[in-house]
């Protein structure tokens, strides 16, 4: 089977539009709109958020499952995690089909941009889980809480419910990285720095040119969740390093 | 890029298909904006040169305000077309095709 395969290998319904977010992006500055969508910009970002997490869940568990079949020398116990993750990435992607249909919305109505299947392509399995495990799933931890938050707003039980429940997989998912990231590169400092050095580099990717911001759940693009980060295990340290590069991060 | 157009997105993109497979260049052109995007550079050079014998439209995307419409021409050569359209003036017009 082969190994490493590359975004435009993923298979997809003939349905669905793939568009790279930088033209995306290039897309919504023709506009006059921010590169993420806004609940004060956009009035379709319910559906639109919603939309791009679960194309985001494919890419997950199309990732972990890559992870699974790229990686051969690697504990046991690692595969088992993974495969694990497949199997609750899957299930997040029947219930955002639901959520899509819950908001009027049905996969293909916005574009897929594969971003977070890019960010799932590292060469080394630490590194690998370092991006994906505590880059994206913390991303996760983010967009989710604020989900939830925006949902007790409309009195959406059903949004805000459903969210929580994947909430609470991405946060295993994120300890489950971090265990893993250590492990890996347990006695190998260099390697375990190339891991960090990989998960800041998404964390700054997704930080989406200053999308990311610590602020309030309904006024930004993507808020910086402490209570759901702290949960995943991140250190205050680490989320404070977050914020500081989010806010540095260059605006559009 | 102002009123909204009365005429659906679909029907804009339906009629703009069938003028690239009827090979109708002048309408073909009209359907889009003077400065309209190609990707390659002489897109509608090529798709004007090429009999088409119909089309089918696979996708329909938004980002924000525009429509993005997959839509795939067969004929002795078969070609997957990404139409951006937005509103101008009161009209649909295409912003930019890509092939893909």
């Amino acid at each position: 089977m082969q190994k490493f395969l590359q975004k435009d290998q993923l298979a997809r319904e003939e349905h669905i539009l793939y568009i790279p977010a930088a033209k995306i992006f290039e897309i919504r500055a023709e506009q006059d709109l921010p590169p993420m969508a806004l609940p004060t910009t956009d009035a379709d970002f319910l559906q639109s958020r919603m939309h791009g997490i679960c194309v985001g869940e494919i890419e997950a568990m199309e990732g972990a499952g890559r992870t699974v079949c790229d990686f051969e020398d690697v504990p046991w116990e690692f595969t088992l995690d993974m495969a694990r993750q497949v199997w609750d990435e899957s299930r997040h992607t029947e219930i955002y089909e639901r959520l899509l249909r819950h908001v009027q919305s049905t996969l293909g109505e916005y574009p897929e941009s594969r971003l977070l299947w890019e960010c799932a392509c590292a060469e080394d399995p630490a590194a690998r889980v370092a991006g994906v495990n505590r880059g994206l799933e913390g991303l996760a931890c983010d967009v989710f809480a604020q989900l939830v938050q925006l949902a007790q707003k409309l009195g959406d039980p059903i949004i805000e419910r459903a969210v929580d429940m994947v909430l609470a997989d991405e946060i295993t998912h994120v300890r489950m990285g971090s265990t893993w990231m250590r492990k890996l590169t347990e006695d190998d400092p260099a390697r375990r720095q190339m891991a960090l050095d990989f998960q800041h580099h998404i964390d700054e990717l997704f930080n989406f040119g200053g999308a990311r911001q610590d602020g309030p759940a309904d006024q930004v693009s993507i808020s910086i969740s402490r209570e759901a980060r702290k949960m995943a295990g991140f250190t205050d340290e680490e989320i404070d390093r977050l914020v500081k590069a989010a806010s540095a991060s260059a605006a559009y | 890029m102002t009123a909204a157009p009365t005429l659906p997105v679909e029907q804009a993109a339906e009629a703009h298909a069938q003028h690239i497979v009827l090979g109708n260049s002048a309408a073909m052109h009209q359907d889009c904006i003077t400065q309209v995007r190609q990707e390659p550079p002489d897109l509608y050079t090529q798709l004007g040169t090429t009999t088409f014998a119909r089309y089918a439209v696979l996708g329909h995307a938004k980002i924000g305000f525009h429509h993005i419409f997959k839509i795939r021409y067969f004929g002795a050569t078969t070609v997957t077309v990404h139409h951006r359209f937005g509103a101008v003036e009161g009209q649909w017009r295409v912003l930019e095709s890509a092939r893909v």
